[in-house]
This record gives C-alpha cells, sequence and structure tokens, in this order.
C-alpha cells in the first residue's frame, strides 16, 4: 500500500513542491534589457498622442459622415417640397388649363343667355375680329381725310371771303 | 513584499522608474514562474513566459487600476501569456505526436522520494504526466484552483471565465487525474 497515491496527497505534494528558477538575476537582467529596447513609459507620449489623435480623427469622420447624411436629407427634402408647390401651382386660376375652363364656362353661359339673336350667329364676331379692326382703320382714315376737307373748306371760304 | 512597498514601486514605475521596476520584478519572477512552470512544464518555456509576462506589465503599467490587487493582475497577464503558449503548443502536439504519453515513463516513485528529489525537470515531467491530455482551459482552472490554491472569485477575475464554467471544468480536469491514479494505482 505505499505506492498507493491518493489525489489529496499528489495534489499537497505538487503544491510543495516549487519549482525553482534558475540563474533568476538573468532572468531580470533579460526582462530590463527587453524593456530598454521597448520604449520606455515615459517616452509613450508621441504614441499616446498618435491615439488620441486617432480618435478625434474618427470622431470627426463620424461627426463629418452624420452631417452629409443631414445635408442629403435636407437637400431631397426641400426638393420634394419644391415639386410638391410646383404640383399644386398647376392647378392654380393662373394656369392655362384653368382659363381655357373660364372660358369654356363664359361660353356655356353665354351660349345659354338669350339675346334675341340665333345661337349660331351669336359667335360670329368671335371670327371677325381682323374685319374689326380693318374697318377701325379704314374709319380713322375717312375721319383724318374729313378732317383735310374740312381744312380745306374753310380756307376755300375765306378766300372766297377775302375776294 | 508588503502592500505599501508594492505601491509605492508601482507608482514609481508607473513614472518610468527602471530601478523601482527592478525590485518588482525580483519580488514577483518567483511567483510567476511557479505558475508559468506549472502550466507549461517547461522551464525554457516558464522563463520565456516571466519574461512576456514583465514586458507586457510595464507597457500596461500606466493603465493599471490601483483597485485591483497587483498579484491578481500579475496573474491575469501571465496567464493569459502561458494559456496561448498552451493552445499553440496543444496544436503543435496534435500535429507532431499523438500518443506522447507512452513515451513518457513515470517510474512511479514514493511521496518521499518527490518530495525530497523531485528536480524542476522530474516536477514538469510529472505535472505534464498527469495534466497533459486535458484541455487548455482545464489545465489552467485545475492549475490555479489546486495547485496555486486560488480562490473561485479570483480565478473568475484572473481567466474571465465564469464560476460555472470554472467548477465544470475543475471537475472535469480532477475526475481525469483521479482516473489516471487509479491506474497508476492498480
Amino acid at each position: 500500500m505505499d505506492k498507493y497515491i491518493k489525489y489529496e496527497e499528489l495534489i499537497k505534494t505538487l503544491q510543495q513542491t516549487r519549482p525553482v528558477i534558475t540563474e533568476p538575476e538573468y532572468v531580470t537582467d533579460q526582462i530590463m534589457k527587453g524593456l530598454s529596447n521597448k520604449k520606455k513609459v515615459g517616452d509613450n507620449v508621441a504614441w499616446s498622442f498618435f491615439l488620441k489623435a486617432r480618435t478625434i480623427a474618427a470622431m470627426a469622420a463620424v461627426l463629418l459622415t452624420g452631417y452629409f447624411l443631414y445635408q442629403q436629407w435636407a437637400i431631397s427634402y426641400k426638393i420634394n417640397k419644391l415639386e410638391q408647390e410646383a404640383d399644386a401651382y398647376q392647378s392654380t386660376p393662373f394656369t392655362s388649363n384653368y382659363l381655357e375652363t373660364i372660358k369654356a364656362k363664359y361660353r356655356e353661359s353665354f351660349a345659354q343667355t338669350d339675346f334675341g339673336t340665333p345661337v349660331t350667329d351669336r359667335f360670329n364676331f368671335l371670327g371677325e375680329s381682323a374685319k374689326i379692326m380693318h374697318d377701325k382703320q379704314s374709319v380713322n382714315y375717312l375721319r383724318k381725310q374729313y378732317i383735310k376737307l374740312r381744312k380745306g373748306n374753310v380756307l376755300m371760304q375765306k378766300a372766297l371771303l377775302h375776294k | 513584499m508588503e502592500q505599501f512597498l508594492t505601491d509605492t514601486l508601482i507608482s514609481q514605475s508607473k513614472h518610468g522608474d527602471t530601478d523601482a521596476f527592478r525590485k518588482l520584478v525580483e519580488a514577483y519572477q518567483s511567483y510567476v514562474f511557479t505558475l508559468s512552470f506549472r502550466l507549461l512544464w517547461n522551464e525554457d518555456d516558464a522563463r520565456d513566459a516571466v519574461q512576456e509576462t514583465f514586458i507586457r506589465v510595464w507597457n500596461h503599467l500606466p493603465g493599471f487600476n490601483s483597485e485591483m490587487k497587483f498579484n491578481t493582475w500579475l496573474y491575469k497577464i501571465a496567464t493569459n501569456i502561458c494559456y496561448d503558449k498552451l493552445k499553440i503548443n496543444k496544436r503543435r502536439n496534435n500535429l507532431i505526436s499523438l500518443g506522447l504519453e507512452n513515451n513518457l515513463v513515470w517510474n512511479q516513485p514514493s511521496l518521499e522520494n518527490i518530495e525530497n528529489h523531485l528536480i524542476n525537470e522530474e516536477l514538469g515531467k510529472l505535472i505534464q504526466f498527469f495534466t497533459q491530455e486535458l484541455t487548455p482551459k482545464q489545465k489552467l482552472v485545475f492549475t490555479l484552483r489546486d495547485l496555486e490554491g486560488l480562490e473561485v472569485d479570483e480565478i473568475v477575475s484572473i481567466t474571465g471565465l465564469t464560476a460555472a464554467k470554472i467548477k465544470s471544468n475543475l471537475y472535469c480536469a480532477r475526475q481525469f487525474i483521479r482516473e489516471k491514479l487509479e491506474r497508476i494505482n492498480k
């Protein structure tokens, strides 16, 4: 039974038997040598500055991206609003379609009103505007000729009187 | 080492005082070596782990939270380094030599002999013999709890594992070692 080893005994033995580090001074020196190859804590200013700069740059990138996205949204919102206003303008009383509608309504009401003339004759004058203009020019010409003749007549009368 | 002295040395080291840091290394390197050796079974690997640990400690000292125990923080760093090495070794062992157990012959020495004559190599072989087939996690938990005698809460903060996972891994490790002992005792 001497060789029978219990778990607890094994663990106890392993706990008590601590490995011994050989040449601890050499290990310490190697560690310190390793430190000098690396940058010292106090020399990490540049690195920490780089880290801070990187963080700030990352934050700025996020903010700019957010700002650009907001701008895109604002522009598309304004365009949509303008489109809606343009659509609304199409149906205002000032558009040609609306004027045509009014004209049609006027014609309709004009046709229904009794002016004592046949309905078919009532719109004849609408196509005769050019003729009216022509007549107007003729009247003006006649009026001018009349004034000229009248002046001539007055002169004639004065000449006769002086004779 | 007294807590006050440790705090002073840490504070000085934070400001780049290498002499203070050297004293810290001298005070704690044996603890780190023991833990590393128990995890890695090999003196050279353990020495490398000690060096890596203290260089990492130096580099991360400005960010050390004074509210945390220095021991725990040191163990945490050493454990991470050893755990990485264990994973690499495990992969390497799986690739290179399957059935390593057959090559290792433990001479079943008596407990008295173990206590009196075990040198690092023998101790390493002994630990390797019992723990080589454990997973890195099981090995880590077993070493910290049973060999280093740390409390579960401390192991939680060192390894980042939950208490439940620690207990289950520890149970598996203990069970495996018990079975191995049974085989030897037969």
